[in-house]
């Protein structure tokens, strides 16, 4: 898929892989990768900024432990989170729909 | 890889809590993949963008803090000097000092109290990460409320020194207070600055902040309405308080006056106008 797709709705998928479970950066990189069957491959170190950007606008929450010796931070999805998560998962259904009912 | 990150990232202005955070991320990213990471240019610039948006937004907070803080306190300096004789405006130990001082602590807050609401306002409205032309102006804005405040709260100092006035320790002791929380909002305001945002875009103005860029062409003309509403307003309460017009006149024309001068002093600065 071409990146600038994915890039246009990477707040959508990343709020989506940690919808389930807390996850770390390259985790959700993973994620993302395996849930869409290579799909969606999010350009590896770019993921950081987006994670910051939506733990800065409350939506990603995050905590640090260590983990084999290294520091480790995992982000989990907030109560503002999953209201803006499930925002945009129907504005993307609604937008598909309408994609299709114009290309059928 | 994680050595040319810190680089980058030094150069991008990140440094400390951020750059730390950064690479630790980057190790566990390295550690746990193939070792592919991306460019780190673009990596600490994105990281840049975030933080200097971040940091400009909490330090909007910090100086809006500050001012509140301040304004308590020019409140409660005011009424200590009431309660004891309200000295004359001529009465100063150097009578023109003691004028100046009076009217700079009656319109110094009003400009601090314009810049101060329009800074978090922008802070609030801009996204993350945000352009940085619209970045500066927050911080000029917080800039500009801030050595207003400051400049308050050494009025007040001058205030004493020049009037015998009832509670002197106490009003003093206010202007301190103001004195430090402003310099400390001062420090994180400077500091957000550091950060190389590099998102592009237009600065805007104040009717970029309202939503109503069709009224910017007539910038003037409202502002003439409103310092003529203030200016009239400052006449009745003149008008009250000393009981003839020539009392409101005195307070009011140099109050309307004030607003058009501040206006066209610092419209360009606080992004008032273009």
């Amino acid at each position: 898929m071409r990146a600038d797709v994915s890039r246009g709705h990477l707040d959508l998928l990343l709020l989506g892989a940690v919808a389930k479970e807390p996850l770390h950066g390259y985790a959700i990189v993973e994620a993302i990768r395996d849930a869409s069957e290579g799909a969606f491959e999010l350009g590896e170190g770019t993921v950081y900024p987006a994670l910051y950007r939506l733990e800065a606008g409350a939506l990603l929450a995050s905590d640090a432990s260590t983990v084999n010796g290294r520091r480790r931070r995992t982000y989990r999805l907030t109560a503002k989170g999953r209201r803006e998560l499930t925002a945009q998962k129907r504005d993307w259904s609604a937008f598909v729909r309408a994609v299709e009912a114009v290309t059928a | 890889m994680i050595d040319e990150l810190q680089r980058e990232l030094a150069a991008a202005g990140v440094r400390g809590r951020w750059a730390r955070r950064a690479l630790e991320e980057a190790v566990d990213h390295l550690e746990e993949s193939d070792g592919d990471f991306g460019d780190p240019h673009a990596i600490a610039a994105q990281i840049a963008s975030v933080v200097g948006t971040t940091r400009t937004r909490r330090a909007a907070w910090a100086a809006f803090a500050a001012l509140s803080l301040t304004g308590a306190a020019y409140l409660a300096a005011w009424f200590l000097v009431a309660d004891g004789s309200q000295p004359d405006i001529t009465s100063g130990r150097s009578p023109a000092v003691g004028v100046a001082v009076t009217l700079a602590l009656f319109f110094l807050p009003q400009v601090t109290f314009v810049a101060g609401v329009l800074m978090l306002w922008r802070a609030l409205r801009v996204p993350t990460p945000a352009p940085a032309a619209e970045l500066r102006v927050v911080r000029r804005r917080a800039a500009v409320a801030l050595a207003g405040a400051l400049a308050t709260a050494g009025c007040w100092a001058l205030y004493v020194q020049q009037f015998q006035v009832a509670h002197e320790s106490a009003i003093l002791a206010l202007a301190g207070l103001a004195l430090v929380s402003v310099s400390a909002a001062a420090a994180l305001v400077r500091a957000a600055g550091r950060p190389r945002v590099t998102p592009e875009g237009a600065a805007g103005d104040v009717f970029d902040d309202v939503g109503l860029p069709a009224l910017r062409s007539h910038g003037w003309s409202l502002v003439a309405c409103m310092a003529g509403a203030i200016g009239l307003a400052a006449v009745a309460v003149g008008w009250h308080a000393e009981g003839t017009v020539a009392d409101g006149l005195v307070r009011g024309v140099p109050e309307a006056l004030a607003v058009l001068a501040a206006y066209a002093a610092l419209g360009r600065v606080l992004a008032l106008r273009r």
